[in-house]
């Protein structure tokens, strides 16, 4: 970014050097001082408005906000002095003069920087008599996902910054002046239009903006939290998932400077619902009458180990998998070997719906992708893609068509639910013997055409990794255990391997991309660890797999 | 800033503040122990701290052994006791290696203590026993191999001691979910290998021809007082061998704490030593305040000292009063438990109740007295010594009682020493040290008071000790109630800890989003390690507490005197008669709840 | 307090062919029984831990529990048939509770004094049983941590209160297997609707002739 030499200053005695063109907030982070701030946010523009982190700067006869002083070489800056302590001080009663007695009702308790910053620089005892307080509105319904209160706004302005700065919706605006400042929406109308708009949600310090589908479902402090990635296109955005008792209740974006900044969309901020719907609970088999009924997974797996080991006996060309790009590299690298030792069919593809042509595609202007599936770009490095002259997805329907294979192995949904030739698929696949479909949900299409059917695991009851579309290996990390009798893919495939005398790697997610990087080139020298939380791109993308 | 050296660190001026200053590295490095840990063991030490005034050293596993020997006889540093030894799963900090052991010395005659650390290998954590230095190593170093699956290398009996045989995993380690039980399907015996209790006989015939009588005592058991077993080898009515068994009432304490917000401790606390559980709640509460620097206003302190010394008469009460019973002398027992009742009445008036009462908080208490309390307490305090003399011209110049309690029993100085004795029976074998004397805390600076001390070591001087404490305890009230109660708050106004008034909660928003993160997210302590102890009326109550900066502690180690005092027990036991071995037993003041936590 | 009516008496008014005479002494006898047993509880204190501090107050001479005819403490199980279990049971206690409330004899009952011995109380911990009730039968659950002394009394008056009506677990199972001891299972229940019937035709009866039924 900046091509300025770093620059050393001293705060607090401690002596740190940063970036060029940081301010000096972000530089007491490096030395283990966390400022107080509402206003400023990494992602938006300096503003200095809340006055929160003022700090004394030697040479300067007052107070400055460290959020908007550039870090210069030699800078003295003095966090904890007793006139920049009792200043912020000062302020966070300011802010709270007129803040209503809303903890016991407000949902962002537990999580609000009010109440933080009150237990950490606070601690004053209040002057403000109740009577004295001014009201404003309350419940403002702003529309599909937020519920404004004006009382408990600290007038920071980050949600105004981001409807100008980032989405460009210019939705929130402040009205009137002085002690009855506000924030809101031109007449107080919904908010539509704006496909980001939940992230004000998340950058909301206090109480002000709350999310409705959130609001009231759970208190945040009983919520345990996991780190993933967002599965809803090809840009995987990191997401922190807050879950209590085996439900998920919601994502909040985590800040990837380099995929996805603070944010995520709003379709994918809604994704965690589907997660729990409809699931298969257990392994699910079609006896000959054509009624299903369930199975364990012993019987599941043993009908279908003998079902390949005839097919494979005959011609193992007769077998064909479908890889998916909605599972992790782990899984489909599993499967890839799973096709070619333990079958030893060449019959193996992952683009069923053709969303991997549109990886690099965007579909709007800020986060959000043409292809709707996390691991289009990983099944490409894992060279799941057959070579020209192979059969590819294509093929196989036909195949299943002219009557030439006998077992159709699929991982995952997507031949259904990312096709628009669904009679197609249907006519096909009418015509194979066997077709074994690992599915986390159910869908009648399935039902109408499969023969068994094994409980997958959900991405989050599961730990694996992701490339997403600009070639960067992301990790998820598992949430819960997997719901009901459901079982991970590779998992299965490995039992399945096992039983038809070709074992192959099991275990952990993290233990199967240390094997993956160990065997495969194109993963070569990453580690679990070194991932990281924010993942790292692949050694040498290919330029198939590097988006915009 | 005027100092005074003392053995809680360099204490400050103000008495209120009983935890010491942390010194320079200068100041650190001139302190004897690193001294002479630097000199003799140079290329061992890894690493010195100073927090709070507690000094923490860094051992490499390898030489603990030899580090450990150094400590207990340098001249210099004379750490006679190994206090306690406390497992740490470092796993959910940024730590590494995984585990570590935490040995804590004492020197009884420098009065100085001294914290290591051993960080141990993460897949095999191994490291030498120290039970050939200190026989407190014994019963402690089971508990760390049971509750972290540590291996002490040497160790003569290396088994679980608190969970049962049929236990799977270790409970302390991070990755234990605090709930995950495992049924045990059989009662078993503490002599594994002994043929006659597999037979379901009762005798059996040694190589040297004579036959032995096994008997088997509790866990439920009249003269056990709780949940203890003793299974012991008789040759006629002579003890010849014993085991101690005990965990039936390991009620997971030190994995409670660590899943419960620091105030939500508090009642966990009071049920150590039920029969004195507000001396359990100051002690956890100083441990909390010397971590989080909290100053107690002087009304608290006094509160809370008077109310010690009436739980140590209560205490004691209970001792005497049903170790009488056990050698016949019912009526003992009724003259203790009706003053008890009056102290009962006592406690129910500040808090509403009895037993377990989770008065204290930490600051202060949790409710100021009500009025009228002086006085009540003065009247309570003059009915105690009718009773005592009742107990003291029944028992004390009794013939059949000395008979049956001088002479048995009997446990050396330097034993006590070496098993880490502390309180009543401690000074009962002429071990002279009283934390409320030598380590003052909450005001005993001030006070007047003898400790009494004997050097038999007997059942009958430990009978003596506690009849004589009793009075002192007295002494120390009275002068506490002419002083009279000071005036001021009943708990600190540090928002840090104490929650505001309700109608302050109601009535601004600041002090409702201090009581709301005070009850939801609890205390932001820094982070740190820090030990407290206080005398409670079994001895040395120690809690090592670490801190990760959350609102629950990441690590609550309970130093439990009992533990270590029981422990003794089959020492004590060999050549005794079986008929003394209620008395002995009873005399011990064994409390099941501080014992198996 | 003694039976309302002397043993063996005739109720007034019966004849001998009254089918309410056959039930109306062994009524009276397990009356007189059970008013014997609730006076004399002998209790089998399964102290373990803070409650039995408690307890040890129930039966001091400050609340002297003698007043309620239940203070001959016996700790050994053969001699009692109160069972209080007063204090945390931890899985390694478990059996050893069994053993000793296996060899109590019938009839025996049983109160989990305190939450730690009803419920496990707050010990949501791995080594610690979540309420005796998982492996003995409870009668009386006493809550409080401790209970008060007042408490542990009021649950022993309600216990004798179910004694003396027969209710609990221990005498209706000790009744019906007496019962099948003798052989006499088919003839009790025969005897029952038999009692039932005529009952229910005479109280039909009186109605008709205008008397309380």
């Amino acid at each position: 970014m900046s091509e300025r030499p770093p620059v050393t200053l001293t705060i607090d005695g401690k002596s740190v050097t940063a970036a060029a063109g940081t301010n000096v907030l972000e530089a007491a982070k490096l030395v283990g001082i966390r400022v107080p701030n509402f206003c400023y946010h990494a992602d938006l523009s300096w503003e200095g408005s809340c006055r929160m982190c003022l700090v004394g700067i030697e040479g300067r006869p007052k107070l400055v906000p460290s959020c908007c002083e550039e870090v210069r070489e030699g800078m003295v800056v003095h966090f904890g002095r007793p006139d920049a302590e009792e200043a912020r001080r000062r302020q966070l009663e300011f802010l709270l003069v007129n803040h209503p007695l809303d903890c016991p009702i407000c949902d962002q308790a537990g999580e609000c920087k009010l109440q933080d910053y009150y237990m950490e620089h606070g601690g004053y005892d209040s002057r403000m008599p109740r009577a004295l307080k001014v009201h404003k509105r309350m419940v403002v319904d702003l529309g599909d996902r937020i519920i404004l209160d004006k009382e408990r706004c600290v007038l920071c302005s980050r949600c105004v910054r981001f409807c100008r700065e980032v989405s460009g919706s210019h939705a929130l605006q402040f009205f009137t002046r002085g002690v009855t400042t506000e924030i809101g929406t031109e007449n107080n109308q919904p908010i539509t239009g704006d496909d980001y708009i939940g992230n004000v949600v998340d950058i909301c310090p206090v109480g002000a903006l709350t999310s409705k589908d959130f609001r009231f479902k759970q208190r945040v402090w009983f919520l345990k939290s996991a780190e993933s990635v967002c599965t809803q296109c090809a840009t995987g955005c990191n997401v922190r998932v807050d879950h209590k008792d085996g439900t998920i209740y919601r994502y909040v974006p985590r800040r990837n400077e380099a995929v996805n900044k603070s944010w995520m969309c709003d379709f994918g901020r809604d994704s965690y619902a589907m997660l729990h719907e409809s699931r298969v609970a257990m392994p699910r088999l079609r006896d000959a009458g054509g009624a299903w009924r369930d199975a364990d997974w012993d019987e599941a797996l043993t009908v279908v180990a003998a079902r390949l080991a005839a097919a494979k006996a005959a011609d193992p060309a007769s077998i064909a998998v479908i890889a998916s790009p909605r599972q992790s590299n782990e899984t489909n690298w599993v499967a890839a070997r799973f096709a070619r030792e333990a079958v030893g069919t060449p019959h193996l593809d992952y683009r069923v719906d053709g969303s991997h042509a549109k990886t690099g595609t965007m579909q709007d202007k800020l986060l959000r992708r043409a292809d709707p599936h996390p691991n289009n770009a990983g099944c490409a490095a894992l060279g799941l893609a057959p070579a020209a002259g192979r059969a590819d997805v294509e093929a196989i329907l036909a195949g299943c068509e002219a009557g030439n294979v006998k077992v159709l192995y699929v991982l995952g949904l997507e031949l259904w639910t990312g096709r628009s030739d669904g009679d197609r698929v249907a006519r096909a696949l009418a015509r194979v013997p066997c077709v074994v479909v690992h599915a986390a949900h159910t869908l009648p299409a399935v039902d109408a055409v499969a023969h068994v059917i094994l409980a997958d695991a959900e991405v989050h009851e599961q730990e694996g990794t992701f490339v997403n579309a600009q070639g960067r290996v992301q990790r998820f990390a598992q949430v819960m255990p997997p719901a009901a009798m459901a079982r991970p893919a590779a998992a299965v495939l490995a039992d399945l391997a096992a039983r038809l005398d070709a074992p192959l790697p099991a275990g952990a997610g993290s233990q199967l991309f240390a094997a993956l990087a160990a065997a495969h080139p194109s993963f070569a020298g990453l580690t679990w660890a070194g991932l990281g939380r924010f993942g790292a791109p692949l050694p040498h993308a290919t330029p198939q797999t590097v988006g915009s | 800033m005027s100092a005074i050296d003392t053995p809680r660190g360099t204490m400050a001026a103000d008495p209120s503040k009983f935890w010491g200053e942390a010194k320079d590295a200068a100041a650190l490095e001139a302190d004897p122990t690193v001294r002479a840990l630097r000199a003799e063991h140079g290329a061992a030490v890894l690493g010195v701290e100073d927090f709070r005034g507690d000094l923490s050293v860094t051992i490499r596993p390898d030489d603990l052994l030899l580090v450990a020997q150094t400590l207990k006889i340098h001249p210099e540093l004379r750490y006679d006791i190994l206090a306690d030894i406390a497992g740490l799963d470092n796993l959910l900090l940024d730590r590494t290696p995984r585990f570590h052991v935490v040995y804590h010395f004492y020197s009884t005659t420098r009065k100085k203590r001294v914290r290591v650390h051993v960080p141990l290998d993460d897949a095999k954590p191994a490291v030498d026993s120290l039970t050939p230095l200190y026989k407190s190593a014994n019963w402690a170093e089971r508990e760390a191999y049971d509750l972290f699956g540590f291996d002490f290398v040497n160790h003569p009996d290396l088994r679980r001691i608190l969970t049962h045989e049929e236990f799977v995993g270790h409970p302390l380690r991070k990755d234990y979910p605090p709930d995950r039980r495992h049924m045990l399907s059989r009662s078993y015996s503490a002599y594994p290998g002994l043929e006659a209790e597999h037979e379901g006989r009762h005798t059996l015939v040694g190589a040297d021809g004579i036959e032995r009588v096994y008997v088997n005592l509790g866990p439920s058991h009249p003269a056990t007082h709780g949940t203890l077993r003793i299974q012991a080898l008789l040759d006629g009515e002579i003890i010849v061998d014993s085991r101690t068994e005990i965990g039936y009432l390991h009620r997971c304490f030190e994995k409670m704490a660590e899943t419960h917000t620091y105030t939500q401790v508090f009642p966990f606390t009071d049920r150590l030593n039920y029969i004195s559980a507000f001396n359990n709640n100051v002690g956890f509460a100083m441990a909390v305040e010397k971590l989080m620097q909290v100053e107690v206003p002087p009304r608290a302190v006094w509160i809370r000292t008077l109310l010690m010394e009436f739980n140590r008469i209560m205490d004691h009460m209970i001792c005497i009063g049903t170790n009488l019973v056990d050698m016949g002398a019912l009526t003992n027992f009724w003259y203790f438990f009706n003053p008890r009742e009056r102290i009962y009445e006592l406690l129910e008036s500040t808090c509403g109740a009895r037993l377990t009462v989770s008065y204290g908080r930490v600051g202060g208490v949790a409710q100021d007295i009500p009025d009228g309390f002086a006085e009540h307490a003065r009247r309570v305090a003059n009915e105690m010594p009718e009773f005592i003399d009742y107990v003291d011209k029944l028992a004390t110049r009794n013939v059949i009682f000395q008979q049956r309690t001088r002479g048995t029993g009997v446990v050396n100085r330097e034993n006590a020493i070496s098993w880490g004795w502390s309180g009543p029976n401690g000074r009962a074998s002429g071990l002279d040290m009283d934390f409320r004397r030598d380590a003052p805390y909450g005001g005993y600076e001030s006070l007047e008071f003898d400790v009494p001390m004997r050097t038999d070591g007997d059942t009958f001087s430990r009978y003596m000790v506690r009849m004589l404490e009793m009075r002192e305890s007295l002494r120390i009230i009275h002068q506490m109630l002419d002083r009279g109660v000071p005036e001021g708050p009943h708990i600190t106004s540090d928002h840090r800890v104490a929650l505001p008034e309700k109608n302050r909660v109601y009535g601004n928003i600041e002090a409702l989003m201090n009581h709301f993160k005070l009850i939801m997210h609890g205390f932001s302590p820094p982070v740190g390690e820090v030990y407290s102890y206080t005398e409670t009326p079994t001895g040395e109550l120690g809690f090592y507490l670490v801190s990760d900066g959350s609102g629950k502690p990441y690590r609550l180690k309970v130093r439990a005197p009992s533990f270590y005092t029981f422990a003794a027990n089959d020492e004590m036991l060999r050549g005794q008669m079986v008929s003394d071995f209620v008395a002995i037993l009873g005399t011990l003041n064994i409390i099941a709840g501080e014992l198996d936590r | 307090m003694a039976p309302e009516t002397p043993l063996g008496a005739p109720a007034a008014g019966s004849t001998a062919s009254d089918p309410r005479r056959e039930g109306w002494l062994t009524t009276q006898l397990d009356h007189y029984v059970n008013w014997g047993r609730k006076n004399a509880l002998w209790p089998m204190p399964f102290g373990t831990a803070c409650c039995a501090i408690e307890f040890m107050s129930v039966v001091s001479s400050h609340y002297d529990l003698s007043r309620f005819g239940a203070e001959v403490v016996r700790f050994s199980p053969r001699q009692s048939d109160l069972m209080i279990v007063a204090g945390t049971v931890v899985d390694k206690m478990g059996p050893i509770l069994k053993q000793i409330w296996d060899q109590m004899p019938d009839p025996k009952w049983c109160i989990a004094m305190g939450v730690c011995a009803s419920s496990g109380g707050f010990y949501r911990a791995y080594h610690v049983m979540q309420g005796i009730d998982e492996i003995v039968p409870v009668d009386i659950y006493v809550p409080g941590c401790p209970p008060t002394p007042e408490g542990l009394i009021h649950g022993i008056i309600k216990l004798q209160e179910m004694i003396a009506r027969g209710e609990t677990r221990s005498q209706i199972a000790m009744k019906s297997r007496s019962l099948e001891e003798q052989g006499h299972a088919e003839e009790v229940a025969r005897r029952a609707v038999r009692t039932l019937e005529e009952g229910r035709a005479r109280a039909m009866a009186d109605a008709g002739r205008g008397r309380p039924a």
